[in-house]
């Protein structure tokens, strides 16, 4: 689980309080997984998160994670 | 007392030519009536009528998945592990049980919380209270980045249908700054679903 952990800290390194979700047992260490992320965007009436494939946030990209990983 | 004398290969009208009651000493059951849902019970000396034992298990579905779910939301997602049951009857109850394995959390002092959603006719509901919704909660300690966790809880839930019911454990990074995963390593959890007569 290193890579989740490594996932995680670039992305916090980028940028703090962003939420997303990934399915699958595939490490995250591909644009192709990176691409299947879900993020966050809202929160519906039971508490669940509303979720979409598209990053809001600007900051985040999988090369700019990638470098990030490289560093950890 | 009226009498009548049988003749030979004549029978006693027993809808119209009997009255009383025959004693359980000699073959009466000992049943003044009963109501509807008893049954006969045999104590030994005699028969009574008793209430019908409810709670029979009519199926057992098992569900659940090893693939795994990784989040930083502080909000609810879906994760995999999820099972569909199909109760008989509106009164049923659905006795819900959750194994989780490969609970793992990324950072220290990061904690992970569930809840259980259950979908009818793609309409979604939250089953448990705010209280009850934090039924596991586990923290990995710095040094231990790679320890992995299980954990697993019951739920009595009461649905009031008989169309197609899926129920989804659903999980949130309830503390810290890092991500928590389900099922982390292609561990498998379980889920199981029983419907409960009434």
């Amino acid at each position: 689980m290193e890579n989740i952990s490594k996932f995680t800290t670039a992305i916090n390194n980028l940028k703090t309080n962003v939420e997303w979700t990934h399915n699958g047992n595939n490490e995250l260490n591909s644009e192709e997984e990176f691409n299947k992320i879900l993020w966050n965007t809202g929160v519906d009436s039971n508490g669940s998160a509303i979720q979409s494939t598209t990053c809001p946030h600007s900051e985040i990209t999988w090369t700019k994670v990638k470098e990030e990983m490289d560093k950890l | 007392m009226a009498l009548t004398r049988l003749g030979l290969n004549q029978s006693i009208n027993l809808a119209t030519n009997t009255t009383g009651t025959l004693a359980v000493s000699n073959g009466g059951t000992g049943l003044a009536s009963g109501t509807s849902g008893q049954f006969l019970k045999f104590t030994g000396s005699t028969t009574v009528a008793s209430a019908a034992a409810p709670g029979k298990i009519a199926q057992v579905i098992s569900g659940g998945t090893s693939s795994g779910t990784s989040t930083s939301s502080s909000s609810f997602v879906n994760s995999n592990c999820t099972v569909s049951i199909t109760p008989t009857a509106t009164d049923s109850k659905v006795l819900l049980q959750f194994s989780g394995n490969g609970i793992f959390v990324a950072n220290e002092g990061t904690a992970m919380a569930f809840q259980l959603v259950r979908t009818v006719g793609g309409v979604s509901t939250n089953i448990q209270t705010k209280f009850a919704r934090y039924v596991g909660y586990l923290t990995v300690l710095s040094g231990l980045n790679d320890m992995q966790e299980a954990c697993s809880f019951e739920f009595l839930d009461s649905p009031s249908t008989t169309s197609a019911t899926t129920y989804t454990v659903q999980i949130q990074k309830e503390t810290g700054s890092g991500s928590v995963t389900l099922c982390a390593n292609g561990q498998a959890s379980s889920f199981v679903a029983m419907e409960v007569l009434a």
